[in-house]
């Protein structure tokens, strides 16, 4: 058999386009464990954490004992501020067929709720912001681990490799514990996200060339002409052939990302569909990095996350900005508005392109929130059972799994863990969470650690 | 090797066994290599992913994949398809088996896997011992005999016999030596992380001693450049960041000066035994190393990286977030000096290697033990600068002062102002001011007015039942309110049962009647403090951290009696949790110069362990925001009270009780009298140095609102002087220099948490080393660090030499001996030339741990200068090169690869030391913090600084680690992001743009001149006549002159950027 660098020693035309045309799948999409459900994931996520009493779980028995004090025993919470059972300020109905109660505050998102596999008894282990982030993303509250998206990339590889394979639309602030969280950990550092600017003028770090293309085609034959005269007098490396092999990718990259930013071919009808044309510039803004992540899809990028953008009133928050430690009317009302329209644009315009089968929509914050007050009008962190929902592919519909207490503190049904959250979501994209290792320090790792087992409850057969 | 050993004890009876051909198969062919390749992960001892492979009925059933053989199906078995490398690539890690062996375990398969009857053997658990003997690296290191070797003209050093003889095993000759140019550009970025100067290759080019080479290596090693680049391979193992990550991104005070004491070391080439000492025990060292220079302890800054961890941000629960933190400690400190992962045994018993869940326990007793905290690195002769004279200075004002102040008469009458508002919190309005305290004086100005004879005693009776019923209140509300006093730090004994470090604190609590100088302005002192302990009675430059035996919280409530300035805090350290400061982690931030209760709410903690500690700012373990600048800040202490009530103790002091003593007066006439009798009897009391509490206070209260002389303007001149001198000697007291480390506290054993659950806490286990190297006992009342050290640091130890001559040979040869350098375990790699490895151990040890010494042996050595050319025959049988047939090409390290960038662009500032740059930035940051120069202060990466949360994104692309645990073997990707930084980061832009104005300054008389020029600076070598051509070619323009073209900036500016973009400028070879 030969070696990728034998045949690139009888490619005789050197290093050239054509030299490695023909080797470009090599390094492409990788075969799964089983037949995919799925391609891609785009994970809408709640930074700071959603208010599930007052969104998705609706519970009655707030309203009844309003400002008593919890009949069952309190955590210790973050602020340590903790007051009586606090009513949620929104009222709740039924939507859809499926008769899903929603929230006043997500009207949009409740009219897809047909569409929706909500989960109820989500949990998770930590109880700050940093480390809640870290876990839900990596599966470890700290720095160091390779985000769900660099693992699905490690796994699956990408299909398009002029894109990244796992893409963070940055429209909003960088959650609270850094950039890290979206590293690829000890994985190899090409699994990490790439961060895209949508609002930036160089929507990708480096990706805008300095000078005319002509001066940098010149520049860079001038280079690869140097390479090919250096490999040949040394015998070099393969590790230097693929470096060289790299300009070529890098070059059509400078193309594609600005090709992807380009949404002047999007309808009218579809900007509106997802708020682009909002008056309040969060909502026009969300709804952008929406569509691009439609657009992310349609090219084969397997992740992509989307992030929140943080409340004028509150700049302080850019990193959390559901987390209403107080004022929880306020600014839970103002950060829906900001995602409640794009997001059911979102799942609108898959459908209606065939591409929602294919993908899916991960709807979740790092924790939930207090059924208690926190001083006079606020929530505090509960990690303890919360909401999230799912959409897309291979996924229930108009489905709702597990449930809290009567007070929405605890998960008493079918209570779920992150670890259960990415081993369904690596099940969808054909992946055994089980055999998805990588050795690292004399262990072998998993997204889903030790723990972790796929939820066939919310599959659909 | 064991299991070698054992085959052989079987296998006499297993031929017996063997019937059939096809058995006789197995036996020779098969069992062999199960047993040789196989069944040290697959076998008794373990059985990865659930598979053993060492009888038929164990192939069968097979591990989580499924069955390992399908009898007669070689291409659907599974172990067929891992030998071949079609799925899980067996032996793991390893090259794969020879292809005879491949055939034969599928020839075996096809014929239905035959396997003798046998009984399986009922392997009975070994002991940790037992299973040490039988693993390679924790055999003792014993210098082995050079091999036999046929070539006699090679070899210059023993490193290249062993090389060698296992070429010549290989029927392998070595590549031929590199040129002088390749040699000089691999030794030079090896040694000092940068690029040969063009002259340094000249001088070696024209050099015909034959020591030429030896001369270079020595240059280099002299070099300040050498510490630079191999602190930054160090501070790869330490996890090395300036912040602490997770919400907030903490800063982590100073620990830049952990960098510069690791360049100085390494420079100086401390030995590496010495290194591991300070590295745990610094702060504990009999004899510590000082720097006479920098006039410093040099070991104290070893502990630094002990701080190096991530923490969790005002964690609820705080014993989870040490967990987190000592198992990050023990998982650096045994990956870094032992190869060991031990910390995959908080949960349970190491599943590959001989180390117990117990062990774990053991050394986590070790650092808990530890506290987190800022330590004072000056040596004693810097810091106490003018002790002597300023005490000197201070008793003779005493006595001045005394004299000055029995000689007043003050004002009784006078008006004090309000005293100053707190400050306010952000976004709060300033509070309204309150009215001026009058205290003992309170009495006088209701009285003074009061007709003498009747009325006055009336009201002096009313007064005196006022006040006395208010202290009773106060007595009561004490005695009722179930206070147990804990310590009362002015006495000896509790005193002595704290943990104090600082040059400011006494030896003894100090007895009432103490003041401190103010520095600067018209007053003399502050006040005179109650007997306590304070930081700041020569100078609050000083430092002093004070901090109480570990204790177990039990109430709801803990009070203080304190006071400071200046950004001084006191606060109740939770779990050891370093950095909480409020809130759910009570802390109260000392700004009143008056000893005052202060309540701490412990409710929401009770049931953990905790300290109280007080600190001068600059020692607090997280900074204020803004503290002050001229390092001055103070603390006193005086009593801690447990209690469960939600308000502190009443003060039961009154300044105002002196004045009951004795006869009512019947005057205010008289009233006044009383009053400066009693001021005299204060005075006396002072003099004498017996002040009673009421005395002090009244003192105090006089003293404080000038109702004695304190203002330099009424001082005689004698006594001005004093204060001058005091003043200007004062001034001249250095700020102590901080630095991360670790402080002393209550060394405890931990109790290992069941199922690495801390939820569950079993029985404490003792502080003590790994079991399977002689469980070193570590249970010194001071921790255990100091045994610790010595454990690691012993030549008998079988791992700290081989591991780090391993790194040494790693970051010379682009591959350890282990390649696997952090993991000396069972799932590490194993050495490729064992007999080298425990050469160079032992010769590591004999050269008295010189990492110099090491270095140069190896790179002086002819296996080091090796061209990177393959023979034909070794690209044939070794091509992974693990002989080292050739020098192995490696790609530029992220810090080199900018490094070199501002050295050849002559950018480079070559400053030693000091605080981080601040990165510069393009993209989102958490939290964004400061954006630093785009061209990093034009310093070299190592004194880049490093946020946890907001890394140097044009290092990251380059894989520089992140610092979350030892990476002593980074990643060495190779993606097109590498080629968008070196097309388009604005850095490498700017870098070309300077270099073109620095060539057309001064370079070159023609375009070819310098072309060749450039080239030669850029990669160490001249351009070749092709390079130039094609250069020439890519540089011409029609209708230009030479003039033209070497006046065009843009021109320049393209063919700087070109060359740092040829792939000969990233690879050494």
């Amino acid at each position: 058999m030969l070696s990728r660098r034998d045949l690139l020693r009888r490619a005789s035309t050197g290093f050239g386009l054509t030299a490695f045309a023909g080797l470009a799948a090599e390094d492409a999409a990788k075969p799964p464990h089983f037949p995919p459900k799925i391609k891609s994931v785009i994970f809408c996520f709640m930074s700071g954490g959603v208010s599930h009493v007052d969104s998705f779980d609706p519970k009655p028995r707030l309203t009844r004992d309003a400002g008593k004090p919890m009949p069952m025993p309190v955590k210790p919470t973050m602020f340590n501020d903790v007051k009586g059972i606090m009513p949620s300020p929104w009222s709740f109905k039924n939507h859809g067929q499926c008769g899903m109660p929603v929230s006043e505050l997500f009207p949009h998102m409740a009219a897809r709720a047909d569409d929706l596999c909500l989960i109820r008894s989500m949990t998770s282990t930590a109880n700050e912001h940093a480390q809640g982030n870290f876990f839900l993303h990596t599966g470890q509250p700290f720095l160091g681990f390779p985000n769900a998206g660099a693992w699905i990339n490690y796994g699956l590889g990408s299909e398009n490799r002029n894109l990244p394979g796992f893409v963070v639309l940055a429209s909003g602030g960088v959650p609270l514990g850094g950039i890290g969280m979206y590293g690829s950990g000890f994985l190899p550092a090409e699994h990490q996200a790439s961060l895209l600017y949508p609002e930036a003028a160089e929507p990708l770090q480096n990706i805008k060339p300095k000078e005319a293309d002509r001066e940098q085609q010149r520049r860079l034959a001038f280079i690869r002409s140097m390479d090919q005269q250096f490999t040949v007098r040394t015998g070099a490396d393969a590790q230097v052939e693929t470096a060289i092999r790299n300009y070529e990718t890098a070059y059509r990259m400078q193309t594609a990302v600005p090709e992807l930013m380009e949404l002047r071919g999007e309808s009218e009808a579809t900007r509106k569909l997802y708020g682009m044309d909002s008056p309040n510039a969060n909502t026009a803004a969300y709804g952008k990095q929406c569509l691009l992540a439609r657009r992310l899809v349609e090219r084969g990028v397997r992740f992509i996350e989307l992030t929140c953008l943080m409340r004028p009133a509150d700049p302080g928050q850019s990193g959390n900005p559901w987390d209403q430690h107080s004022v929880l009317r306020e600014g839970h009302t103002e950060m829906a508005l900001q995602v409640d329209q794009p997001i059911a644009g979102l799942i609108t315009d898959l459908k209606a392109r065939g591409l929602f089968e294919q993908t899916l929509i991960i709807w979740a914050g790092e924790f939930g929130r207090t059924p208690f007050a926190q001083g006079a009008n606020g929530r505090d962190h509960n990690p303890f059972g919360f909401s999230i929902w799912l959409a897309g592919g291979g996924v229930k519909r108009g489905f709702i799994y597990g449930q809290t207490d009567e007070f929405g503190y605890y998960a008493v049904e079918n209570s779920m863990t992150v670890y259960d959250l990415w081993a369904t979501v690596l099940h969808l994209l054909g992946v055994d969470h089980e055999r998805l290792t990588y050795r690292f320090s004399g262990r072998d790792y998993r997204l889903s650690d030790v723990h972790g087992r796929v939820i066939r409850d919310l599959l659909r057969a | 090797m064991f299991v070698r050993a054992l085959f052989s004890l079987l296998l006499p009876a297993a031929y017996a066994a063997a019937q059939t051909p096809e058995l006789e198969h197995f036996e020779k062919s098969v069992r062999p290599v199960l047993a040789r390749s196989c069944q040290g992960c697959h076998g008794a001892k373990l059985e990865h992913a659930g598979l053993r492979l060492d009888s038929r009925a164990a192939l069968l059933k097979g591990g989580v994949s499924g069955p390992a053989v399908a009898p007669g199906d070689p291409q659907n078995s599974l172990l067929v398809q891992a030998i071949r490398h079609q799925r899980s690539k067996m032996p793991l890690g390893g090259s794969p088996l020879p292809a005879d062996q491949i055939q034969a375990i599928e020839q075996w398969v096809k014929n239905g896997a035959p396997w003798p009857q046998e009984a399986s053997a009922a392997a009975t658990p070994k002991s940790i011992r037992e299973r040490a003997r039988e693993y390679w690296a924790l055999q003792p290191v014993a210098k082995p005999s050079l091999p036999p070797v046929v070539r006699r003209d090679w070899a210059r050093t023993p490193v290249d016999t062993f090389i060698l003889a296992a070429l010549e095993k290989a029927r392998l000759a070595p590549a031929p030596a590199a040129d002088r140019a390749t040699l000089l550009r691999r030794v030079t970025f090896d040694l000092t992380g940068l690029p040969p100067k063009p002259e340094e290759l000249l001088a070696f080019e024209k050099d015909p001693a034959a020591d030429a080479f030896s001369k270079v290596v020595d240059r280099l090693l002299r070099s300040p450049r050498f510490g630079e680049h191999w602190a930054r391979h160090w501070m790869d193992l330490v996890r090395y960041a300036e912040s602490h990550g997770s919400q907030g991104d903490f800063d982590l005070p100073y620990a830049w000066r952990y960098r510069d004491y690791l360049i100085r070391a390494l420079n100086q080439d401390v030995p590496y035994d010495q290194l591991i000492r300070e590295h745990l025990a610094g702060d504990l060292l009999a004899n510590p190393r000082r720097n006479a220079e920098e006039q410093i302890n040099e070991s104290m800054l070893g502990t630094a990286h002990l701080r190096m961890v991530e923490y969790g941000y005002v964690p609820v629960d705080a014993l989870d977030d040490q967990f987190k933190v000592v198992d990050n400690q023990i998982d650096v400190i045994s990956k870094a000096f032992q190869g060991l992962t031990v910390s995959c045994a908080r949960c349970h018993d190491h599943k590959f290697d001989p180390i117990t869940q117990k062990d774990f326990y053991a050394l986590y007793g070790v650092l808990a033990s530890s506290r987190h905290g800022q330590v004072v690195i000056d040596t004693p002769e810097h810091l106490n600068r003018h002790r002597d004279e300023l005490t000197g200075l201070r008793t003779s004002l005493r006595g001045e002062l005394a004299r000055l102040w029995r000689a007043a008469k003050p004002d009784l009458s006078a008006e004090l102002p309000p005293p100053p508002p707190p400050p306010a919190a952000p976004g709060k309005p300033p509070a309204e001011p309150s009215k001026p305290d009058y205290g003992p004086l309170q009495l006088w100005r209701e009285l003074k007015n009061t007709a003498a004879g009747e009325p006055f005693r009336a009201a002096w009776q009313q007064a005196v039942e006022k006040v006395q019923t208010e202290l009773a209140a106060r007595r009561e509300f004490n005695t009722k309110g179930r206070f147990r006093q804990i310590w009362n730090l002015a006495q000896p004994t509790d005193y002595a049962a704290w943990f104090r470090s600082g040059n400011g604190l006494p030896a003894q609590p100090t007895a009432a009647g103490e003041f401190a100088i103010v520095a600067e302005g018209d007053r003399i002192v502050n006040g005179i403090y109650p007997a306590g302990v304070y930081s700041h009675l020569l100078s609050a430059k000083h430092s002093g951290v004070l901090q109480s035996p570990r204790f177990r919280i039990d109430t709801d409530s803990i009070s203080i009696r304190a006071l400071g300035g200046n950004l001084a805090w006191a606060r109740v350290v939770v779990e050891n949790y370093a950095l909480g400061n409020g809130g759910i982690f009570p802390a109260v931030t000392l700004g009143d110069d008056t000893m005052r209760w202060l309540r701490f709410d412990t409710k929401y903690r009770r049931g953990a362990h905790a300290y109280i500690e007080f600190a001068v700012c600059e020692d607090r373990a997280r900074l204020a925001g803004n503290g002050p600048t001229d390092g001055r800040s103070h603390f006193g202490a005086a009593e801690v009270v447990f209690h469960d009530g939600a308000a502190p103790p009443k003060e039961e002091t009154s300044a105002v009780s002196l004045l009951l003593e004795g006869p009512a007066p019947e005057s205010a006439a008289q009233l006044s009298e009383h009053y400066l009798a009693a001021l005299r009897r204060c005075l006396d009391a002072w003099e004498a140095g017996r002040l009673t509490p009421a005395e002090t206070a009244f003192l105090d209260f006089f003293v404080r609102n000038g109702l004695l002389p304190n203002s330099r303007k009424l001082l005689p001149a004698s006594t001005e002087a004093l204060v001058s001198r005091y003043r200007a000697l004062e001034a001249e007291v250095p700020v102590p220099r901080r630095a991360p480390g670790t402080l002393a506290g209550t060394a405890f054993d931990q109790p290992l948490f069941v199922r690495g659950n801390h939820m569950q806490p079993g029985p404490p286990v003792p502080r003590r080393y790994l079991e399977v190297l002689g469980s070193p006992d570590c249970n010194s009342p001071r921790s255990g660090r100091l045994e610790l050290a010595e454990a690691i640091a012993s030549p008998a130890n079988p791992l700290t030499a081989r591991v780090m001559v391993n790194r040494i040979w790693h970051h010379l040869f682009g591959r350890g001996i282990v390649r696997t350098v952090d993991n000396f375990g069972r799932n590490g790699e194993k050495p490729t030339h064992p007999e080298l490895l425990d050469y160079l151990a032992a010769r590591f040890v004999e050269e008295r741990w010189s990492i110099k010494a090491m270095i140069r042996l190896l790179v002086t050595s002819s296996v080091y200068q090796l061209s990177a050319q393959p023979s034909a025959a070794a690209a044939q049988t070794d091509s992974g090169n693990i002989l080292l047939q050739h020098a192995r090409w490696r790609r530029l390290t992220a810090e080199s690869l900018r490094d070199s960038i501002l050295a050849v662009t002559g950018d480079l500032d070559a400053k030693l030391y000091g605080p981080g740059i601040d990165v510069y930035y393009t993209g989102k940051t958490e939290g964004g913090g400061k954006v630093g120069p785009l061209d990093g202060a034009r310093r070299r990466s190592v004194y880049q600084r490093i946020k946890r949360n907001a890394q140097n994104p044009l290092l990251e692309v380059f894989d520089a680690p992140k610092p979350t645990s030892t990476r002593g073997q980074r990643d060495s990707t190779n993606v097109p992001a590498q080629s968008l930084a070196l097309l388009n980061d604005p850095f490498v832009i700017e870098q070309a743009e300077r270099w073109a104005d620095r060539v057309m300054a001064d370079g070159g008389t023609s375009v070819r001149d310098r072309v060749e020029r450039m080239f030669l600076r850029a990669l160490g070598r001249p351009a070749t006549a092709t390079e130039v051509r094609a250069s020439l070619s890519y540089l011409a323009a029609p209708g230009r002159t030479d003039a033209e073209l070497l006046a065009q900036r843009d021109l320049w500016r393209d063919f700087a950027h070109s060359l740092f973009n040829l792939k000969e400028f990233l690879y050494l070879r």
